[in-house]
């Protein structure tokens, strides 16, 4: 798959704010706000790498299909496909319900 | 839990078979692996079928009490290992060498042998990333729970405590 062809469907997700794509050699893709960001690519390979350890018990498959590292303002969302780590960092619009 | 351990025990006095029975626990197959560093100075008076020790002849109370007691001494003697006395119970230099050098290169072995440990491939979470990644963000009242969550079990292990009752190290009581 090319490199245009695992990118074209990151730039269309909702209020996403940037994204990366990273093999085991390094950073393959990257844009918006993660442009050039080694440090954060470096940062989600280790928390999924730790994540994909976990299983649930009888159960030899990772428990989940994407990780989410949620903060205040944005989240970070996390997978892995075909030997490859996609992070998308998108606009966090989860917020306290507002009680009138 | 417990783990095969391995250590010699080198108990001295009352104890002398005390060697015998914890090296036998290194399930090694080698004889000379698992022969006690210290061998038993009297094998043929070991009692039969772990029996007590008992006199063949009692002597009368009335003529053989000195010879009763001396006896007593004599057997307790026999089965006693003074690790002290060196020179009796001590290999000899080559001998030490040889096992020194044995056990070396059996070491060496086992360490070139182990395998070389091998990064883990990350496993593929599914086939559609995209869409994955597209769809709707964790519910803000689903984050809300999962903290709770995580702060009453932080509350709860950060109340763990060791409740020291006794020593872990006692001195052997050996008179």
């Amino acid at each position: 798959m090319s490199t245009a062809a695992l990118t074209a469907g990151l730039d269309r997700i909702p209020d996403q704010l940037g994204y990366l794509v990273i093999s085991e050699d390094g950073v393959l893709a990257s844009a918006g706000e993660l442009e050039n960001d080694e440090h954060t690519a470096g940062v989600m390979m280790q928390m999924v790498r730790t994540a994909s350890r976990f299983r649930l018990s009888g159960s030899t498959d990772p428990p989940f299909k994407r990780m989410s590292v949620i903060l205040e303002d944005f989240v970070y969302t996390v997978t892995v496909s075909g030997q490859k780590v996609f992070v998308v960092k998108r606009q966090n619009n989860q917020h306290e319900p507002i009680s009138v | 839990f417990r783990e095969t351990s391995q250590f010699f025990l080198l108990v001295p006095c009352f104890f002398p078979r005390a060697v015998c029975l914890i090296s036998t626990e290194l399930k090694s197959k080698d004889p000379d692996e698992i022969k006690p560093l210290i061998p038993h100075p009297n094998p043929v008076s070991k009692p039969p079928n772990g029996t007590d020790w008992i006199t063949p002849s009692v002597p009368s109370a009335r003529t053989d009490e000195q010879a009763l007691l001396t006896s007593i001494l004599t057997k307790t003697a026999q089965n006693i290992i003074d690790v002290s006395a060196a020179d009796s119970v001590m290999m000899e230099q080559h001998e030490y060498m040889d096992k020194a050098r044995q056990y070396s290169t059996k070491l060496a072995v086992l360490s070139t042998s182990l395998p070389q440990k091998k990064p883990l491939a990350l496993p593929s979470l599914t086939s559609q990333p995209h869409q994955v990644l597209a769809s709707d963000l964790v519910p803000y009242s689903d984050v809300q729970q999962v903290s709770k969550i995580a702060a009453y079990a932080y509350s709860a292990i950060s109340q763990i405590k060791v409740d020291a009752k006794e020593d872990l190290v006692v001195q052997f009581a050996i008179p």
